[in-house]
């Protein structure tokens, strides 16, 4: 070592600036997009347009890497031994892009223009007392205090506050135009980056916001500190997979969310890092359970147990996740081995089942589409693995579009699918659980599970909720009447340039905590 | 010429009718919801059913459609469903794009193709024939988005001379608005350049087998003389009209060109809109690029007789 490197090392040591030495400032990070964001009013949302929003806004709470809530706009909360009214307290030195600090106000005034958009915004029935919780009021107590007022206690009110798919975040006031409605060009929030140019179909540009407060808490998923260190941020639309995937090579892609899993050998060749998780998507073959021929059990067992799911789940991941029928994902805090317990893979089982069943070869149609070729991949093989074991599986192959609209009015017999990530297992079996003469795109019809779902919404006890778990999927064991794969794993090339880039499990793209290497 | 003109306008008019009628009925005819696109897996029991009434989708088809006619009479195109933009606008400024790589694609694709597909017949049978031929049928049978990919690779990814992604618009920045344009228009203009050899080529071969070019060639003219005076013109005309009509069709449909290159023109936003079922904008697309066929074909119409004396407006 010589006298230089004795010097830097003292200073190191002096002023603890390893981190920051770690993580250089400046530069702009791309990142792909496939397709462009709708809008910036947190109304009308996709996918793309949550993430990106969230880098311009922040929720009171959110999501931390295990999935439990943590704080962000509110650095701290308590909550009343009734277990009704949360108040939180806002994060101190939180300023909106325009300089102005962060207040309670400012959070009842978000509050109430999502409540007063209605059915525009599609989270209300979490919150109007539609599905049991129902905030009765929402006050300041003081500039950084806000107290929220619900009807009963209820596990998933922070949750939902935390919802990225809802866009709960608390923007200025000043993010309306005269005219009373939303600034799309100029959203204000209190993010780590502010809103900067949006060449519609192009990109979209954000800006470090240089006055940002963080919290001192870590960062972990979506809560805690959010420090900038890149000057910008480009979301790049980029639609065609196999340009992104180029230009990630040719160094103007920083980061490729949501590479295909078998393309890993490729990018890794072209010089990319690969980035890989637990992800919450759930990937599932649905099954029509009021079709005549699949209304009987049996038959739904013997197809369970004709396709061979672990192998599936194996190689269409590529080994990154594995086989998991229930609605806990591995990533959970809530899961164990119990959740795996299901019907195995047996030929010789399903081939006795189905003559007991009476089967008749009868046509059994899978509808996929081509959009999302992880669909597709699982219909093909299934289809193939059922044709093996006597069943007469067809392929139906359909637009994204239409086989959407097949799944919300229940017009399929199997079909393969994929969710968006549901961060808390209640929030997934809400999805499947519901009266088909009611909703077409409920999956599974069983009151005795529906229960068990609405106590796991109102238990607050992470030990009982579990139990609870356990109970649904006991119930789903018998019912088979939703026939899960596994959970995505998240898999995101990034350039070589790119320091500090980590996947979490709710999947959504972070440029904060990330830096460019010069 | 004036009564031509209002001729082929009026004419126009019950063609863009039919038109409007069968983008109306094609797009509601094809499964596929867009309230349900809009909501995804994320819809709440009768949230689906709202978001319709709110989009007027539950109202009966006529109705649609004789309010949505009602309001394209008026300049009013409707907003999109998926991002809430008025749709006229964005189809200019998307247009605008669009038209630029073709303009540009076509003007080149012309300047290499028709001296080309001329040489080829002045020389036909010849080396340099064979090989003017064998180039452009090499260049048609070639797809467009995997010589895109090609090109991508080869310039952007290897050699690393021009950007893989993105668009500059030339009116923003003319040096590097080039650059990105540099990739799509060499692809349209590999791809197109192959019929217009070809399509001038032929009509060459056509005119010169004529028997005043046999006078002509019986005067005493040397074949230059014959072939620059006398052939090439003539030949020209059948070439404008395919000129013309790759013009049209390229601005029609010139999305697997921009999704590759990741071009925000007209094309992907109407492809766009196919996925999404966003009917404003499929519509207004649709409507737009017929009344460009009519417009660019009525224009070619109109040069016709500059080109070729024989043809009387």
């Amino acid at each position: 070592m010589n006298w230089k490197s004795v010097i830097l090392a003292a200073g190191l040591a002096t002023f603890g600036v390893g981190a920051v030495l770690a993580q250089q400032t400046g530069g702009t990070l791309t990142i792909r997009l496939n397709s462009d964001i709708r809008a910036t009013d947190g109304l009308n949302r996709d996918g793309n347009t949550d993430m990106v929003m969230h880098h311009i806004f922040e929720t009171l709470v959110a999501y931390k890497d295990d999935l439990t809530i943590g704080p962000l706009l509110a650095e701290s909360w308590t909550l009343s031994d009734d277990g009704r009214t949360y108040t939180f307290t806002l994060r101190e030195g939180a300023r909106f892009h325009n300089g102005a600090p962060v207040t309670a106000q400012d959070v009842i005034w978000n509050w109430d223009r999502r409540v007063a958009a209605g059915s525009d915004w599609f989270c209300n029935p979490y919150f109007d007392g539609t599905q049991g919780l129902k905030v009765e009021s929402i006050t300041a107590t003081d500039d950084r205090t806000v107290v929220f007022t619900i009807n009963e206690p209820n596990a998933l009110f922070l949750a939902q506050l935390a919802n990225i798919q809802c866009n709960g975040w608390v923007a200025h006031p000043d993010s309306m135009s005269a005219d009373g409605t939303w600034n799309t060009e100029a959203p204000i929030g209190s993010g780590p980056f502010r809103m900067g140019e949006w060449k519609r179909g192009q990109y979209l540009q954000l800006e470090r916001f240089a006055d940002y407060v963080p919290l001192k808490t870590p960062m972990s998923g979506y809560a805690g500190d959010r420090t900038a260190y890149v000057d910008a941020v480009r979301f790049l639309t980029v639609p065609d997979t196999a340009a992104a995937e180029s230009a990630l090579y040719a160094g103007q892609i920083d980061v490729l969310p949501d590479l295909e899993p078998a393309n890993i050998g490729e990018a890794e060749k072209n010089g990319a890092a690969i980035v890989t998780g637990d992800g919450l998507g759930f990937q599932v073959l649905l099954v029509q359970t009021d079709d005549p021929l699949l209304s009987d059990v049996r038959m739904r067992k013997a197809i369970i147990q004709a396709i061979d799911f672990e192998q599936i789940a194996k190689l269409r991941s590529s080994g990154l996740s594995s086989f998991n029928p229930s609605m806990v994902p591995n990533a959970s805090t809530f899961f164990d081995e119990s959740f795996l317990n299901w019907p195995r893979y047996d030929v010789a089982a399903a081939k006795a089942l189905l003559a007991e069943a009476g089967y008749k070869n009868q046509p059994i149609t899978i509808q996929t589409n081509t959009r999302y070729q992880n669909m597709y991949e699982v219909a093909v093989v299934a289809q193939a693995m059922l044709q093996a074991a006597g069943i007469n599986a067809q392929l139906e192959v359909l637009d994204w579009a239409t086989q959407l609209d097949n799944y919300s009015n229940g017009k399929f017999q199997l079909q393969s699918f994929s969710y968006s990530p549901r961060l808390d297992p209640s929030l997934l079996y809400g999805v499947f659980l519901g009266d088909k003469a009611t909703d077409a795109s409920a999956q599974w019809e069983n009151p005795a599970a529906m229960d068990l779902y609405i106590r796991s919404t109102k238990e607050a006890d992470p030990q009982a909720r579990q139990n609870l778990f356990r109970e649904l999927h006991g119930l789903l064991v018998e019912d088979l009447a939703v026939m899960g794969l596994m959970y995505v794993p998240l898999v995101d090339a990034v350039s070589k340039s790119v320091n500090g880039y980590t996947v979490w499990p709710g999947g959504r793209t972070r440029a904060w905590g990330v830096s460019k290497v010069n | 010429m004036l009564r031509f003109l209002l001729t082929r306008i009026l004419s126009a008019i019950p063609t863009m009718l039919i038109v409007t009628m069968a983008i109306f009925a094609l797009m509601r005819i094809i499964p596929g919801d867009p309230a349900a696109l809009m909501l995804g897996d994320m819809a709440q029991p009768g949230q689906l059913e709202e978001l319709r009434a709110r989009m007027g989708l539950d109202k009966p088809l006529p109705v649609q459609f004789a309010t949505w006619l009602g309001n394209v009479l008026t300049g009013d195109f409707g907003k999109s469903t998926a991002t809430g933009e008025a749709v006229l606008p964005l189809i200019f400024e998307r247009f605008s794009v669009s038209a630029t790589v073709v303009l540009v694609a076509v003007l080149f694709a012309s300047l290499i193709a028709v001296p080309a597909g001329m040489i080829a017949a002045w020389r036909q049978n010849r080396l340099s024939d064979v090989m003017i031929v064998g180039t452009a049928t090499l260049f048609l049978s070639i797809p467009s988005f995997w010589l895109g990919l090609m090109l991508l690779t080869i310039f952007g990814l290897w050699l690393g001379w021009l950007p893989v992604v993105g668009y500059v618009s030339v009116a923003d920045n003319l040096g590097d608005g080039l650059l990105y344009l540099i990739m799509p228009v060499m692809t349209l203009v590999m791809v197109e350049a192959g019929a217009i050899t070809r399509m001038a080529r032929a009509s060459t071969i056509e005119v010169a087998r004529l028997e005043y070019i046999t006078h002509a060639r019986a005067k005493g003219l040397s074949e230059r003389a014959v072939m620059w005076r006398h052939a090439f013109r003539n030949a020209f005309a059948p070439t404008w009209t395919l000129i013309g009509l790759i013009l049209g069709s390229l601005l029609a449909n010139i999305a697997v060109t921009e999704t590759v290159f990741t071009i925000p023109g007209l094309g992907r936003m109407l492809i766009d809109g196919i996925f999404a079922r966003d009917y404003p904008v499929v519509q207004g697309c649709m409507l737009f690029i017929a009344f460009l066929y009519v417009a660019v074909n009525l224009l070619v119409d109109l040069i016709y007789p500059l080109l070729d004396p024989r043809v009387t407006a």
